[in-house]
């Protein structure tokens, strides 16, 4: 079994590297992470980035003085403002999540040279509106880019399998369909994850949890590929096959709303894959550490329900079609 | 030992069958030519044969075994060339066999040595889109040969050959039958099936009009003929008898002066005209 598998995980690389589709998906990405950093600005959506205090000794311009405490987390929390609190000598900074670096270059920015003031940082990760707007959106891009690579390429693959007529010479083989199903996902799981992480590190940098990262990235690609593999069975064309694959693309970007307007959260939304993914993405990129075993768990379920479609579908309807089934 | 009994196959359940009542058997070791004019069922019946249609009634057997209880390991055993190429083209011929070998769990062969066989040797890091129709074809029959089959099924692999490569790709047939495989040769080719085959059956509408060894089938149905050209008026003229008809050959030879006389051996394809009432193509 792992002989067979090791075979066409290598075909299906090689037929995945000669088609064209392939390098449109790659040069995709590469104007994706220009464009974030060239031409969708850091600001768009400026209203996140509100500083707000209570008790300072000074008044700067551009902060905002609240009544209390409790009024400055609440905004932190809510607005994702960023909240300064003064304890005698010490100011305290309330935020949902900067990273040191940005924490620094904010206090430097205000109270100029450090050791006039004690500064503590304290993080209310509830809400990360201040992470740059274009950078805040990488778990979008992520999710649609290298992450819907298995979904579109295991789609092209099985179809021009299909054309070639070479799936028959496979059902006169001893290939079977677990080996069928399991090459494929396990081809473009790894690299969707290779491509999620390459966009991940161009975009947000280094700085994020990686083990987390890598094993989300791998699952929701793997998933995508077997929803691309479940769906694509059906088709025999490509053009019947391409509007079904942009609606359940477009259907799955409909999360992409609730990502930037956490408001608009109906109930069904959840249920849409990309959902759990994308705020995983930002959990695990922005988080800080927040658990993400939950959008991990989620997905997994997700993809073993696929794998199990897939696999009967693939049977069914691709290697056993038209036979007696034994 | 492959038993087929009473096969029947109708594509559109109205009815209408496209293989009707064929029962034939192929003793191990043999090769069993099917031939017959386009849309007589062969491809239907190789098909059935091969577990990639369904048997809707009668019978496959492999040594008593039905087709449909055979598992993952009756594919280990046999080898199958498709009527059309079906290679990947962006693959070259090389890694079309190295994949495809890759598949079974039992010793295959080396996929240059192969290519070698068919005359791809030169071409295995070529692209197969790069491949000529009858390149195609031998890399087909090349795949079919990697697992060291013990049944092959062949759907026209002379077909698209120059003559030569032909004769080169019947010589390779023969030899896998001397290695003790079993085939199920189809074909058009009458000579090809003629010189290589132990039995043939002529299908015509789906069902076998006449099944014989061809050396049987030639002094059942084929009648010798001569041949007896002669000049008139300053053109040549040719006049073909039956063997028997001593009275007509001599009364041609008393009235004219022939120029060449030749008797001929009735080929297969006549005899599938004489015994279906058509031609083969
Ligand atoms: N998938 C199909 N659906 C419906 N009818 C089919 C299908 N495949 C073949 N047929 C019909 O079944 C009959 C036998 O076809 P088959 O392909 O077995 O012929 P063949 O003898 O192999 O012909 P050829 O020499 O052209 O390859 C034909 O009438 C054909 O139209
Ligand atoms: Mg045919």
């Amino acid at each position: 079994m792992m002989g067979k598998i090791i075979s066409l995980m290598v075909q299906d690389t090689k037929l995945m590297v000669r088609n064209a589709i392939f390098w449109v998906i790659t040069v995709t990405l590469i104007l994706i992470v220009l464009s974030v950093h060239f031409l969708i600005p850091g600001d768009f959506n400026s209203s996140g980035q509100h500083l707000v205090s209570w008790n300072l000794d000074t008044v700067y311009p551009g902060i905002t003085p609240l009544e209390s405490r409790e009024a400055v987390e609440e905004s932190v929390r809510k607005d994702g403002t960023i909240g300064l609190i003064q304890e005698g000598d010490t100011i305290i900074l309330i935020h949902p999540g900067l990273s040191e670096k940005t924490q620094n270059a904010l206090m430097a920015a205000l109270f100029g040279e450090p050791g006039d003031y004690n500064i503590r940082s304290l993080t209310l990760r509830q809400n990360t509106g201040i992470i740059p707007e274009n950078i805040r959106l990488a778990p979008v891009f992520i999710c649609f880019e290298a992450v819907v690579l298995g979904f579109l390429m295991a789609g092209i693959l099985m179809l021009s399998e299909k054309e070639q007529k070479t799936i028959k010479a496979y059902r006169v083989s001893p290939g079977g369909t677990l080996a069928y199903v399991i090459s494929k996902a396990l081809v473009f799981g790894i690299f969707g994850t290779i491509y999620a992480l390459l966009m991940a590190v161009l975009i947000v940098g280094f700085d994020f949890n990686w083990p987390g990262f890598i094993l989300l990235a791998f699952v929701s690609s793997v998933l995508f590929t077997l929803l691309g593999l479940a769906v694509t069975v059906f088709f025999s064309d490509m053009s019947n096959w391409f509007f079904t694959a942009v609606l359940i693309l477009v259907i799955n970007m409909t999360t992409m709303v609730s990502y930037s307007a956490p408001a608009f959260s109906p109930f069904w939304i959840r249920f849409i894959p990309s959902y759990t993914i994308i705020f995983g993405f930002e959990d695990v990129l922005f988080g800080a550490g927040r658990d993400i075993a939950q959008a991990l768990i989620i997905t997994s379920a997700e993809a073993a329900v696929l794998f199990a479609a897939a696999c009967a579908l693939v049977r069914k309807k691709l290697l056993k079609a038209g036979r007696s089934m034994t | 030992m492959i038993d087929v009994w009473h096969l029947y196959h109708d594509y559109t359940g109205t009815g209408k069958f496209a293989v009707l009542d064929v029962t034939f058997s192929i003793p191990k070791g043999t090769i069993f030519g099917c031939l017959g004019p386009s849309g007589a069922g062969k491809s239907t019946i190789q098909n059935i044969m091969t577990g990639l249609l369904k048997l809707q009634r009668g019978e496959v057997s492999y040594e008593g075994k039905s087709v449909n209880e055979l598992g993952v390991k009756f594919f280990n055993r046999i080898g199958v060339s498709f009527e059309q190429p079906n290679v990947y083209r962006r693959l070259t011929g090389y890694e079309n066999l190295k994949y495809f070998a890759g598949l079974f769990s039992v010793p295959t062969l080396d996929p240059m040595e192969v290519l070698d066989w068919v005359g791809l040797r030169d071409d295995a890091h070529k692209k197969a889109s790069d491949y000529s129709k009858g390149m195609l074809q031998r890399l087909n029959l090349a795949r079919s040969l990697i697992n060291r089959p013990d049944i092959l099924f062949l759907d026209e692999p002379t077909s698209g050959l120059d003559p030569s490569t032909a004769s080169r790709i019947r010589n390779l047939i023969m030899e896998q039958k001397e290695k003790g495989a079993t085939i199920f040769l189809t074909t058009h080719n009458m000579d090809l099936a003629d010189r290589l085959c132990d039995m043939v059956a002529f299908l015509d509408e789906g069902s076998i009009a006449a099944m014989d060894t061809p050396g049987n089938l030639k002094l059942k149905y084929g009648k010798k003929e001569v041949m007896i050209t002669y000049e008139k008026d300053g053109s040549l003229v040719t006049e073909s008898f039956s063997m028997d008809d001593k009275a007509g050959i001599a009364s041609l030879i008393d009235r004219v002066t022939p120029v060449k006389i030749h008797s001929q051996e009735a080929t297969l394809e006549d005899i599938f005209i004489r015994v279906t009432g058509r031609g083969l193509s």
